[in-house]
């Protein structure tokens, strides 16, 4: 890359930051002796001034919540696209391609009409090397897919520079905290919690139920009671073909 | 010095464990929860005005309906005539199955016309909650059912879950006179067309549904005037699906005096119903106290288990349980993990 390329690629990576800029074109022997890279230093500085001069507008708050619902919408229905386009069986001459690049190699043979024998070739795709993944990664893929905005958010806050708190204010909260908090109202507080324990597990409330419950598909409807029979089946649009209701009690 | 600060320091600490256990406390929900928020937008009242309910809609019709499992393979289907009156009363009786059947299916279908009527085919119960669960796009196509104009539409929850409907409304009355609802795979579960279509009869011979059940509307105010109202608690679901408010809170009394305390919730199309029986009938027994629940299990009714049974029947759903406040049943078109939950919620 010529030194005019290299200078103007390290100047606009400086331009928005005037302090770094300015200390870095003090030492640069090329800005010096380059008069056409002086020229375009000049008017990229008037650029810059021009654009960060302009007034930082912000996004109407409807947008994000229109773009998420945009988004979703949009994510949902290719869903649903998706899952219901038909399988495409794979063409025969692939078939026959793939069976004479195995049999090269493992021996495999057509069961006829360029199919191959499905046991036969699991069983030489299964003795293919191959290499798994690391259960560390695929933890943290699935981590990253449950809350990705959390993920995005924490890689960029990593990024971001480390600034130390000011002194002034490192002092004010060390003092707030060794200051020892008052007696009285230490011992107020614990009456206060030990009345809120009494009144919340000692005085007798309406009786719970301890419970794990298990829960059951049934086949024949008669095991339910006729009111939810009654709306399933006018609901689900009436009564099954073939079942054998029993005039059972209701449950 | 540490120890001078340590009694404080461990005051604090008790105090703060205390109100932290005091606000996990456990929150009995109320039906102002279920309460559907008041200001709904991006509703398009022009299109779902366009679409009525056939039970609105003066008729007699036959029609076919088709029930699909969960592979799309057809597992019931049947042809019906309906007749209404335009004002309310309405009549659905069984011509003739299409699929093997048993030989009192045509008794108990006619049995079951008020809850098929109601609620097994397409109809927006609710303007408002649909505009804010539904999204109706008009597909700008028109196709001709039971010999009549009508224009296309496509239904999908804007959450993108769900079933899907693709229906045929008639232009002249609003009636969707076909509908096929697929499910969130696009599967289809179920598919309703007309054959015929008679919006001037004759219903001077028509023998009209009548209400097998006594129903009392209730008011749907506080957890404790719902008890007073009925004279038992009614254990509350803390989960409702997404999208699902209260639509009404009535008592049943049904065949053998057994009380019901019934929650109706939609999405604007789909309704969930929650209905609850204690163990103790106050009408027949003392046995109850207000404010308690019942401990003990009379002779005469079912013995409490820690099973919840789950049922299928075509795109609806069934979970029902007995435990020791009573009985409490969930149906609707949802998936048996979350029926079961709305039950398991409603658990002391």
């Amino acid at each position: 890359m010529d030194p005019c390329t290299t200078f103007r690629n390290r100047w606009m990576e400086l331009a928005l930051d005037a302090d770094r800029r300015s200390a870095w074109e003090q030492g640069c022997e090329h800005l010096t002796s380059c008069s056409a890279c002086r020229e375009w230093v000049e008017a990229r500085s008037f650029q810059v001034r021009a654009l960060s001069s302009l007034t930082r507008r912000s996004l109407p708050g409807e947008l994000s919540q229109v773009v998420g619902s945009d988004l979703s919408e949009r994510e949902a229905a290719l869903a649903r696209v998706l899952r219901s386009l038909p399988r495409m069986e794979a063409p025969a001459a692939l078939d026959r391609a793939v069976a004479s690049s195995l049999r090269s190699t493992a021996g495999v043979s057509h069961t006829g009409r360029g199919k191959l024998d499905p046991a036969r070739s699991r069983k030489s795709v299964r003795a293919l090397a191959y290499e798994t993944v690391p259960p560390v990664l695929e933890r943290l893929v699935d981590e990253e897919l449950a809350a990705p905005g959390r993920h995005l958010a924490e890689r960029f806050v990593g990024g971001l520079e480390r600034v130390p708190a000011p002194a002034a204010l490192d002092r004010r909260v060390s003092g707030l905290f060794r200051r020892p908090a008052p007696r009285r109202l230490a011992a107020a507080l614990a009456v206060a919690a030990s009345l809120v324990l009494v009144w919340r597990f000692a005085i007798p409330r309406e009786p719970t139920f301890e419970r794990t419950l298990r829960r059951v598909h049934v086949q024949d409807p008669g095991q339910l009671g006729s009111v939810a029979r009654g709306l399933v089946e006018g609901l689900g649009g009436g009564v099954p073909s073939a079942v054998n209701l029993r005039p059972g009690e209701e449950r | 010095m540490a120890e001078r600060s340590l009694t404080p320091r461990l005051a604090l600490a008790g105090a703060a464990l205390a109100l932290s256990l005091t606000a996990c406390a456990r929150r009995e929900p109320s039906l102002a929860d279920y309460q559907a928020p008041l200001v709904v937008q991006g509703a398009n009242p022009g299109l779902i005005a366009n679409i009525q309910s056939a039970r609105n809609v003066q008729q007699r019709s036959v029609r076919v309906v088709e029930i699909f499992d969960s592979a799309g393979v057809q597992t019931l289907a049947y042809r019906e005539e309906f007749l209404a009156d335009g004002a309310g009363r309405f009549s659905l009786q069984p011509i003739e199955a299409l699929t093997p059947v048993d030989p009192a299916w045509s008794i108990r279908q006619g049995v079951r016309q008020g809850y098929l009527a109601r609620y097994r085919d397409f109809e927006i119960r609710d303007t408002a909650l649909f505009a804010l669960n539904w999204k109706l796009t008009d597909l700008s196509e028109t196709s001709t059912v039971a010999g009549r104009p009508c224009s296309r539409y496509f239904v999908e929850r804007k959450s993108g879950s769900g079933h899907t409907y693709l229906i045929d409304v008639d232009l002249t009355t609003g009636v969707p006179l076909a509908y096929e609802d697929r499910d969130e795979l696009g599967v289809l579960a179920a598919r309703m067309t007309y054959e015929s279509f008679d919006e001037t009869p004759d219903l001077s011979g028509a023998v009209w549904f009548q209400e097998s059940v006594t129903e009392t509307e209730l008011s749907s105010g506080s957890s404790a005037s719902l008890r007073q109202q009925v004279g038992f608690q009614v254990p509350l679901p803390r989960l409702i699906p997404a999208g699902y408010y209260l639509d009404s809170t009535s008592s049943l009394v049904v065949g053998g005096g057994q009380s019901w305390v019934k929650l109706v919730f939609s999405d604007g199309v789909e309704p969930l119903f929650y209905l609850f029986r204690p163990l103790f009938d106050p009408l027949q027994s003392t046995a109850i106290t207000s404010g308690s629940f019942p401990t003990s299990v009379s002779p005469q009714t079912a013995n409490p288990s820690n099973e919840i049974f789950l049922y299928r029947m075509g795109t609806a759903g069934v979970a029902q349980g007995t435990f020791s406040p009573g009985t409490l049943i969930a149906v609707g078109r949802l998936s048996d993990a979350t029926l079961g939950d709305v039950i398991e919620s409603a658990l002391p």
